[in-house]
């Protein structure tokens, strides 16, 4: 089921290193205050994707935020 | 309105917002370990960190109720007021019921009671120490004072408040500004033993600052403790390979380098020698080190090689999911624990292997044909395939020759 439009997700990306041409650090999800640490620019990609996923749907379950 | 007290003989408000929120009047204090409603905290912190102005009704309902889930958000704030003045008079703060006034329209804290909160003695603290003109201990000095303040990042319960998360790292940045200033000035005048004591505080407030992380192993190489700075260059190597897959930086490695080549005192006994030469424990199976030592063992092979024509083989032992992607932090941190047994198990004793990335081991293979060197690396596949047989995990491997260097 689709959620309203009007929720709303906020991320706070923290870049502590640019090793491989790539980001690593850490990502907080305010909405939800949950924290995450990614290696690369897509693991990145990938954790926003799946909470942006989470947040409009009501079954989704998340697997790799904590 | 509420209107102000008298200034003058009060005891002063002491308020924290770095590493924790808490008033403290005399002995009296409230601190946000108490258990109650996020949003009493919220509250009292908002009107605090932005006590210089009044803070409209519809301010603190967007601060305090973003979702916007509540009916009649003028009259819970109106509740939520009196909710703080009650709990900060339950705790026998003095004047616990004039701290929040109201006046055109919205909400203030009392700035006529005297009041100190610590960020802003940071702040200030912190313009003192970069001003220029001033002689080089008189700034260490204040940089000492604004770190001391600094008890850790700004509202650590508030962290994911919105407004919270751009202050916070405002005053960290400020924080590790003083720090990294100070270290230069320290390092420069041998006081190793600040240094250290600052880069422990600041590995504290951020595990992954790898500069701290090298001021102090560079402290602990110049106090002489070349066992505390190795064990630490390890376990920061292992931090940053496990929880975000980086490799030591260069001046990292160079520091490691320098741990290793320090030099002993003087000792005439041969046998002292050769125990500290030998192995603590007896451990069955290859020889693990840290990379940097695997690259000086390869050169030394590299060389030896180009004279005895012996073969050696390198190897590098990769993990990844069926499908060739990196595998989950969690589930890959685990998978190289179980590949490190199974390596060092699978090889002979005067073989050697390293950790080459978050994900990879390098091995080397010394007095093996190709086949021979195959097959290893075959056993170990299929020792790995059968422990992990039901997880969507898998190790791939590549074997080179090494290059013999001519002399």
């Amino acid at each position: 089921m689709e959620k309203g439009a009007g929720s709303k997700s906020t991320f706070v990306v923290q870049v502590q290193f640019t090793q491989n041409s790539s980001w690593q650090g850490t990502v907080a999800w305010t909405e939800q205050k949950k924290e995450q640490r990614f290696r690369s620019t897509l693991e990145l990609i990938k954790l926003i994707d799946e909470a942006l996923l989470a947040e409009r749907s009501d079954n989704k379950s998340l697997v790799h935020w904590e | 309105m509420r209107q102000s007290t008298a200034t003058h003989a009060l005891e002063p408000i002491h308020i924290t917002m770095l590493g924790g929120f808490s008033i403290n009047v005399g002995e009296s204090r409230i601190q946000d370990t108490v258990a109650r409603t996020h949003q009493l905290w919220h509250l009292i912190e908002y009107l605090i960190a932005f006590r210089h102005k009044t803070i409209s009704q519809d301010e603190l309902i967007d601060i305090l109720w973003a979702e916007g889930d509540i009916d009649n958000p003028a009259n819970a704030l109106k509740n939520l007021v009196y909710r703080v003045r009650s709990a900060l008079s339950s705790h026998g703060l003095p004047h616990a019921k004039d701290m929040i006034v109201y006046s055109r329209g919205g909400y203030r804290w009392n700035n006529g009671l005297p009041c100190i909160v610590d960020t802003e003695e940071f702040e200030r603290l912190y313009k003192l120490a970069v001003a220029p003109g001033q002689t080089v201990d008189q700034q260490v000095r204040r940089y000492m004072e604004t770190i001391d303040i600094y008890k850790g990042d700004f509202l650590p319960g508030a962290r994911f408040e919105n407004w919270v998360v751009p202050l916070a790292s405002h005053y960290r940045s400020m924080y590790f500004s003083c720090v990294y200033s100070v270290l230069e000035i320290l390092t420069v005048q041998h006081r190793y033993a600040e240094v250290e004591m600052i880069c422990q505080k600041a590995i504290g407030v951020d595990q992954f600052e790898e500069s701290a992380h090298r001021y102090l192993i560079l402290s602990m190489i110049r106090q002489g403790k070349q066992s505390q700075a190795m064990t630490h260059y390890s376990q920061v190597t292992d931090l940053f390979f496990r929880e975000l897959g980086v490799s030591p930086s260069a001046s990292m490695r160079a520091l490691y380098r320098e741990i290793v080549k320090t030099i002993h005192d003087v000792e005439i006994d041969l046998g002292i020698v050769k125990e500290d030469l030998e192995e603590s424990d007896r451990t069955e199976g290859a020889f693990y080190c840290e990379y940097e030592v695997f690259k000086n063992l390869y050169r030394l092979e590299a060389r030896t090689a180009a004279r005895t024509g012996q073969s050696i083989f390198i190897a590098l032992v990769t993990v990844e999911d069926a499908d060739g992607n990196v595998l989950d932090v969690k589930l890959q941190n685990k998978v190289m624990d179980s590949l490190y047994g199974l390596i060092q198990s699978s090889l002979r004793k005067g073989d050697v292997f390293a950790r080459f990335s978050a994900s990879q081991y390098v091995l080397m293979l010394p007095a093996l044909t190709y086949e021979n060197c195959a097959m290893v690396m075959d056993r170990i596949t299929k020792r790995f395939r059968h422990v992990h047989r039901n997880k969507n995990v898998s190790i791939y491997s590549k074997v080179q020759p090494l290059d013999p260097i001519d002399t």
